[in-house]
């Protein structure tokens, strides 16, 4: 009686730990497409307003002291690189 | 269709004047996005009165979900930013109440969705912005310009570095306001998109992008409360800036 019963209790536990495997696989496949669509909106905005940020502040300044492309390109690239820098701390957190 | 003179997706961010009004030259028109703002504020307030109205020992479903709200922000601010950055709750949980519930009216047809304008969502940042800057320069004085040098940085690289810095922090409100805007501005659209095309595609075809549109409504309704959790989430973020720096 006790033998059967121990049986039994073995079964289950293999069902049960077959099932929580295959949970555990195909939660993690949807976690990861789930993740990577967080990833994809993180890169656009972070590099888009790091490039608006640099653009705006680099033609104001030009406008100011009118000379007109000069600041607008080299503050957008250190606009870029400061949107690299915020989205590689982002991805690494 | 739209060439025309019909329905383009877009018709629906239209910003009209409901109301002339311009003071010293200044153009300050009442507006459509107006409109569902203060609505929003209303809402927000007459909702949460109404619920804290008769404090009972054993609440009922009014105050569960306010003080459900409640302690959701709260938890959000200490986790993210530790229990001494409770005093800026009040900022944090109106903003994500206004959010919240400008998403949410926005998804009732007929409406405007005030967040979808990047001028909305970026006031709200900014407000963030100036006070995270202003509570740090208190906290910290100058001490607080530390954080646009890395440490172990090499001196010659500094002027560089501090720029990067500089730029890296001025495009957090930015950012904060572009992905708000950017996420209901493409949802609606979506949403417009799709249910053009079940007229066209008549009787027979017409079923599946309405089946499409129900689903996607829901999912509207989803990302309109996740957009808000996300901005809110991310306002105590940086809110810790002002209360411990980081570097």
């Amino acid at each position: 009686m006790t033998n059967n019963i121990q049986e039994k209790l073995d079964k289950l536990e293999n069902n049960i730990d077959s099932l929580k495997n295959k949970t555990k696989k195909t939660g993690e496949g949807k976690n990861n497409t789930a993740g990577n669509m967080r990833y994809v909106m993180q890169i656009t905005v972070d590099l888009l307003s790091g490039l608006a940020v640099g653009a705006f502040i680099g033609y104001e300044i030009d406008k100011y002291f009118e000379t007109k492309p000069l600041y607008f390109i080299v503050f957008m690239i250190l606009g870029m690189a400061g949107g690299f820098l915020n989205l590689i701390r982002n991805l690494n957190k | 269709m739209a060439a025309d003179g019909g329905h383009s997706p877009l018709d629906q961010f239209k910003i009209t004047n409901m109301h002339e009004l311009t003071i010293a030259g200044y153009d300050i028109a009442f507006t459509n996005s107006a409109l569902f703002m203060v609505l929003a504020s209303l809402f927000g307030t007459s909702f949460l009165l109404l619920a804290t109205k008769n404090q009972q020992l054993v609440p009922n479903r009014m105050q569960v979900s306010a003080e459900f709200l409640y302690n959701f922000v709260k938890d959000m601010l200490v986790e993210n930013a530790g229990p001494a950055a409770l005093k800026f709750f009040p900022l944090a949980f109106s903003l994500f109440m206004f959010v919240l519930l400008a998403n949410l009216l926005g998804m009732v047809p007929y409406s405007f969705t005030a967040t979808s304008h990047i001028f909305t969502t970026f006031a709200l940042a900014a407000i963030l912005f100036v006070v995270v800057v202003i509570a740090a320069f208190m906290k910290h004085g100058l001490k607080f310009l530390s954080i646009f040098l890395p440490s172990g940085a090499p001196a010659w690289l500094a002027p560089l570095l501090i720029v990067i810095e500089l730029f890296a922090y001025l495009m957090r409100p930015v950012s904060l306001s572009i992905r708000l805007a950017a996420n209901m501005t493409a949802g609606h659209t979506m949403l417009k998109v799709i249910a053009g095309f079940i007229l066209p595609l008549g009787y027979l075809g017409g079923w599946l992008p309405l089946l499409f549109l129900v689903i996607l409504t829901g999912f509207e309704i989803f990302v309109a409360i996740l957009q808000a959790y996300i901005f809110t989430m991310l306002a105590c973020v940086y809110l810790s800036d002002a209360v411990e720096l980081h570097h």
